[in-house]
C-alpha cells in the first residue's frame, strides 16, 4: 500500500476536526488508496496476461504462416539414413520438407497409429513407412490417395498396390544374426520348433515395427494357434525379447546371445563396427523369405499434392534406391537396376529378396495377429 | 505380466526407493549441515550433480550392462540408479526443511528416558515431523512414473506399457482406463503430498549447528552418488566422443536440434518462474499436472490440442511450450520458496535504495539467476514431452538422440551426446557470467 499526498488532509476544515474524525477520514482514504492500488494491481495483472496470450496468438499466427508452404511428411525410416534422401529432394526441387520421425522404441506404429488418428483433418502429406504392413492397413482404411507416377511403373508387382495407394522400394531383408563361431543352417526353420538353447536366442518386441511383419508371415504360414502356443513357449523358455531390432543386433554381437532375429540393415551395423557376427535369411516354412519394402504413399486430403507426388517419384527413382543401397544400411533395389553398380552384399540380398512373399497377402494376417498381440501385452 | 502385476511392482519399486533415498539423502544432509566454507560449497556442487545429469546420458552409459543383465540384476541395478539420482531431493529437502526437533533435543530425551530402542526410534520418527512423507511421497512418484531409463533398458513398467498402449493404437481414454490402477496410486499419493505440503508449518533452518572438521563420510557418499549417476556415464562418452567430435564441426542437423531445445528451455523456464510467482494461492492445484509425470501430461496435453477447438493450435510449439511450463511449475515453485526463504529482506531493501547492482546481484540475483538455470536445464533435458508433442519440422536434439541411441554406442553418437550436454551448461555459464559483469559495471 502506497500513501499518496492528499492535499484534502492538509486542509483547514479537516486540521481543525475532532481527532475521531480526522481518523475516520483518514482510514477512509487508506481504504480508498489500497482499493485503487489493488485495482491498479489486478489492471496490471490482466494487461501482463492480455499481453502475454497477445504474443503466444501472435507467435503461433506467424509459426503457422511460416510453415504453410511445408511439405508434410511423416517418415518411419530410420534418420539417419532418411535425412540424407529428404535434403537431396529439397535441394532438387526448392520445396521445404517439415519431416516428423518416429521414436526408435514404437518404430512405424506410432505414426500409422498417428495417422488414423488424424484422418479427419491429416496433417501430413506423404507417408514414407520403412515397412509395408501398416501402410497396406492404412489404405484398407481409405485414408491414402492413388498415385500411378514415373516410379510406379519400375516396380515389381508384389512389392506396390495395383492402383497405387501405395508403392514399395528399397527393401530389407529379416535375417538370423548369428555369432560368427555357429556354423551356418541349410534350414532354421522357427517356428513351430523351438532351439535347444532358447536363452540364447533374441527377437525384438512384435507389437512393432518388421518384427510384427515376421509374425504377421508366421500367422498365415503355421495359424493363430500354433504360432501363439510357440509365442508363449518362447517366452516361458527364456527367449530374450528386446525392445527393438538394434537391441538385438547389440546382443548378438556382445555375446549376450548366440543369435537373433532382426533386419538386415542391422546386421550390417555390427559388421561395420567389426563385430564378429554372421546372417542368414529367415526363412518361413515354406522356405520363402520376407522382404519388407520401404513404403511410400500420399494421403487422403493431402494439402499439397503436386508437391506430394513430386517427392513420391524422387523416392521411387533409380537414384534413390541406388543412394540407399549404397549407404550403411545397403537397402535392396526392387526396380530394375544394373548389379554392377551395387555393393557386393546388396547383390546377394537381392537374390535372396527375389524369394519372399508378396506383402499384400500378409494384410489380413497382419491385423489379426495385431489384434492378438495388443490383448497379449497390453492387458 | 499384466498392467496390474507391472503397477503393484512399480509401487513396491517406488517404496523401497522413496524409503533408500530418505535414507541416504538424510545421512548426507546430516553431514552437509555441519560443513561449512570451501567443503559446504563443494560438497553442495556434488549433491546437485546427479539432479543435473539427463537420463538419457545415464540410460546411454548403463545400455550395454543393461542388455546382459538377468532380469533380476537389472531390477537391482536400476533400483540403485534411482536411489542415487533421487537421494539429493530428500537432502535438499532435510537441509531446507529440517525437523522440528533439532540433535540435541533428540539426544535429550535419549537420555530422560528408559524406553526400549523401538520406542525411541518411533518417536524420532514422529518429532520428524511430516516433512519426510511429504519428500518421500514425492520421491515415490518420479520413481514409479519414470519411464526414459526403463524405456532403453528394456524394463517392464507401467509407463512403458502405457507408452506402448497409445502408441499400439489405443485411444487416450482407453489407454488410462488401461492404466486406471497405477493412475489412481498416482494420483492418491499426489493428494496426500499436496495437502501434507499445504498444511505443514516450515521450522526455521539451524544456525547453531557446531561444525565439524570431519568430511570424509559425507564424501564418500557424495562421490559414490556422483560417480555412478553422473562421472561414469560422462566417462562413458569423453572417451569414444574424442573420435567423433570432428562430425560436430560441420553445421548439420545436430546444431539446428540443439537450436530447437534451447529455444524452448529458455521460453519455458521464464513462464514458469513468473507464473509460481504469481500463484500462491493455487500453488497446490497448478503443480499438480506436474507432478504427474511427463508421459501422462504429455498424453493429455496431446489428446486436448487434438480436439476440434484447439485443433488450429495443434501443429504448432504450443503444446510442448505448454507442457514444459506445466512440468517446470512444481520445481519453479519449490525454488521460488527456497529463494524468498532465504532472502535478506532488510540488506535487500538498503540495497535498492542505494541502486547499488552489485550488491542486488549478490543478495538476489545469483539465487535467481542460478534458480533460472536449473529450470532451464530441466526443460532442456526433457524426452517424454518433446517426443510427443513437438511439432512437425522440429525434433528436439534429446529426441534425436535417444532414437540414436537405440542403435547402441558409437563415437559420433557419443561425441552428440556430450556436446549436447555441455552446451547448455557453456550456455548458461556464458550468461551468468554476462549478468554479472553489467551488475559489476555500476559498482559503488
Amino acid at each position: 500500500m502506497r500513501l499518496r499526498r492528499v492535499p484534502f488532509l492538509s486542509s483547514p476544515l479537516l486540521s481543525s476536526a475532532p481527532f475521531a474524525v480526522k481518523s475516520c477520514v483518514f482510514n477512509c482514504i487508506v481504504s480508498a488508496q489500497d482499493v485503487s492500488d489493488s485495482r491498479v494491481s489486478s489492471i496490471r495483472q490482466l494487461l501482463i496476461v492480455a499481453i502475454g496470450v497477445a504474443t503466444a496468438l501472435a507467435l503461433v499466427a506467424g509459426w503457422r504462416a511460416w510453415r504453410r508452404d511445408d511439405l508434410v511428411v511423416y517418415c518411419a525410416h530410420d534418420a539417419i539414413f532418411a535425412e540424407e534422401i529428404l535434403r537431396a529432394f529439397e535441394k532438387q526441387s526448392g520445396l521445404r520438407l517439415g519431416v516428423r520421425y518416429d521414436t526408435e522404441a514404437t518404430k512405424s506404429l506410432g505414426l500409422v497409429e498417428l495417422l488414423v488418428r488424424e484422418a479427419s483433418e491429416p496433417r501430413a502429406d506423404v507417408f514414407w513407412n520403412n515397412e509395408a504392413l501398416g501402410t497396406i492397413d492404412l489404405a484398407r482404411r481409405g485414408l491414402l490417395e492413388p498415385y500411378q507416377g514415373a516410379g510406379f511403373a519400375r516396380i515389381p508387382g508384389k512389392f506396390k498396390d495395383e492402383r497405387g495407394s501405395w508403392v514399395g522400394f528399397a527393401g530389407r531383408l529379416r535375417v538370423i544374426i548369428r555369432a560368427a563361431r555357429h556354423p551356418a543352417a541349410a534350414e532354421r526353420a522357427l517356428p513351430p520348433a523351438l532351439p535347444a538353447e532358447i536363452s540364447r536366442w533374441a527377437i525384438a518386441k512384435p507389437l512393432y515395427g518388421t518384427t510384427l511383419t515376421h509374425y504377421a508371415a508366421w500367422w498365415r504360414e503355421l495359424g493363430c494357434d500354433p504360432l501363439i502356443a510357440w509365442h508363449r513357449e518362447w517366452r516361458a523358455r527364456g527367449g530374450r525379447e528386446l525392445n527393438g531390432n538394434a537391441a538385438v543386433k547389440d546382443a548378438v554381437a556382445q555375446g549376450v546371445c548366440d543369435f537373433g532375429f532382426t533386419d538386415s540393415d542391422d546386421f550390417f551395423a555390427a559388421h561395420d563396427d567389426h563385430a564378429a557376427v554372421a546372417m542368414e535369411p529367415a526363412r518361413l516354412a515354406s522356405g520363402r523369405t520376407i522382404c519388407i519394402p520401404n513404403t511410400v504413399a500420399i494421403t487422403r486430403a493431402a494439402r499439397h499434392g503436386a508437391a506430394a507426388r513430386q517427392l513420391v517419384d524422387f523416392l521411387l527413382s533409380a537414384e534413390t534406391e541406388l543412394a540407399l543401397a549404397r549407404s550403411k544400411s545397403r537397402q535392396i533395389p526392387l526396380g530394375p537396376m544394373s548389379e554392377n553398380d551395387l555393393p557386393v552384399e546388396v547383390r546377394e540380398l537381392r537374390a535372396w529378396a527375389a524369394e519372399s512373399a508378396p506383402m499384400a497377402e500378409l494384410a489380413e494376417a497382419r491385423t489379426e495377429c495385431l489384434a492378438w498381440l495388443k490383448s497379449e501385452y497390453l492387458r | 505380466m499384466s498392467l496390474l502385476t507391472v503397477s503393484a511392482w512399480g509401487v513396491l519399486r517406488g517404496i523401497t526407493v522413496a524409503a533408500g533415498a530418505l535414507a541416504l539423502g538424510w545421512h548426507v544432509a546430516r553431514e552437509m549441515s555441519a560443513t561449512q566454507g570451501r567443503a559446504r560449497t563443494i560438497a553442495w556442487g556434488l549433491l546437485l550433480a546427479p539432479l543435473c545429469t539427463p537420463a538419457l546420458l545415464v540410460s546411454y552409459a548403463y545400455s550395454p550392462w543393461a542388455l546382459a543383465a538377468p532380469p533380476l540384476g537389472k531390477e537391482l541395478g536400476y533400483f540403485i540408479i534411482l536411489v542415487l539420482r533421487l537421494a539429493p531431493l530428500a537432502a535438499i529437502a532435510q537441509l531446507f526443511f529440517p525437523a522440528p526437533l533439532s540433535r540435541e533435543g533428540s539426544f535429550c530425551h535419549k537420555l530422560a528416558t528408559t524406553d526400549r530402542r523401538w520406542r525411541r526410534a518411533a518417536f524420532v520418527i514422529r518429532a520428524a515431523g511430516p516433512i519426510p512423507w511429504i519428500v518421500g511421497g514425492l520421491i515415490f512418484l518420479l520413481a514409479f512414473a519414470e519411464f526414459e531409463l526403463a524405456s532403453l533398458w528394456s524394463l517392464q513398467t507401467w509407463t512403458v506399457a502405457l507408452f506402448d498402449a497409445h502408441t499400439g493404437g489405443l485411444a487416450l481414454h482407453e489407454s488410462l482406463r488401461l492404466a486406471a490402477a497405477p493412475l489412481a496410486c498416482q494420483g492418491a499419493v499426489l493428494a496426500a503430498v499436496l495437502f501434507g505440503a499445504g498444511t505443514q508449518r516450515v521450522a526455521e533452518p539451524l544456525t547453531n549447528a557446531r561444525p565439524r572438521r570431519r568430511t570424509t563420510a559425507l564424501f564418500i557418499s557424495l562421490g559414490l552418488m556422483v560417480a555412478a549417476t553422473s562421472a561414469y556415464p560422462l566417462a562413458r562418452l569423453i572417451v569414444p566422443a574424442a573420435a567423433g567430435f570432428s562430425s560436430l564441426l560441420i553445421p548439420g542437423v545436430f546444431w539446428q536440434d540443439f537450436a530447437v531445445s534451447v529455444g524452448f528451455a529458455a521460453l519455458a523456464a521464464p513462464i514458469a518462474w513468473a507464473v509460481a510467482a504469481r500463484q500462491r494461492r493455487w500453488i497446490l492445484f497448478s503443480t499438480a499436472p506436474g507432478l504427474l509425470g511427463a508421459l501422462v501430461l504429455s498424453l493429455l496435453v496431446l489428446t486436448v490440442f487434438q480436439h476440434r477447438l484447439l485443433r488450429a493450435l495443434y501443429d504448432t510449439p504450443l503444446p510442448l511450450l505448454l507442457a514444459l511450463v506445466l512440468l517446470l511449475l512444481p520445481l519453479a515453485s519449490l525454488l521460488r520458496y527456497l529463494v524468498a526463504s532465504r532472502r535478506p529482506s532488510e540488506a535487500l531493501h538498503l540495497a535498492r535504495m542505494l541502486g547499488n547492482r552489485r550488491l542486488l546481484w549478490q543478495l538476489e540475483g545469483q539465487r535467481q539467476m542460478a534458480a533460472l538455470s536449473a529450470l532451464f536445464g530441466w526443460a532442456y533435458f526433457d524426452f517424454t514431452a518433446s517426443s510427443i508433442l513437438a511439432p512437425v519440422g522440429v525434433t528436439p536434439v534429446f529426441v534425436r538422440l535417444h532414437n540414436l541411441a537405440h542403435y547402441g554406442q558409437n563415437a559420433v553418437l557419443s561425441a552428440m551426446l556430450l556436446g549436447a550436454f555441455v552446451a547448455p551448461l557453456l550456455a548458461v555459464a556464458l550468461t551468468v557470467g554476462a549478468a554479472r559483469l553489467y551488475a559489476r559495471r555500476d559498482a559503488r
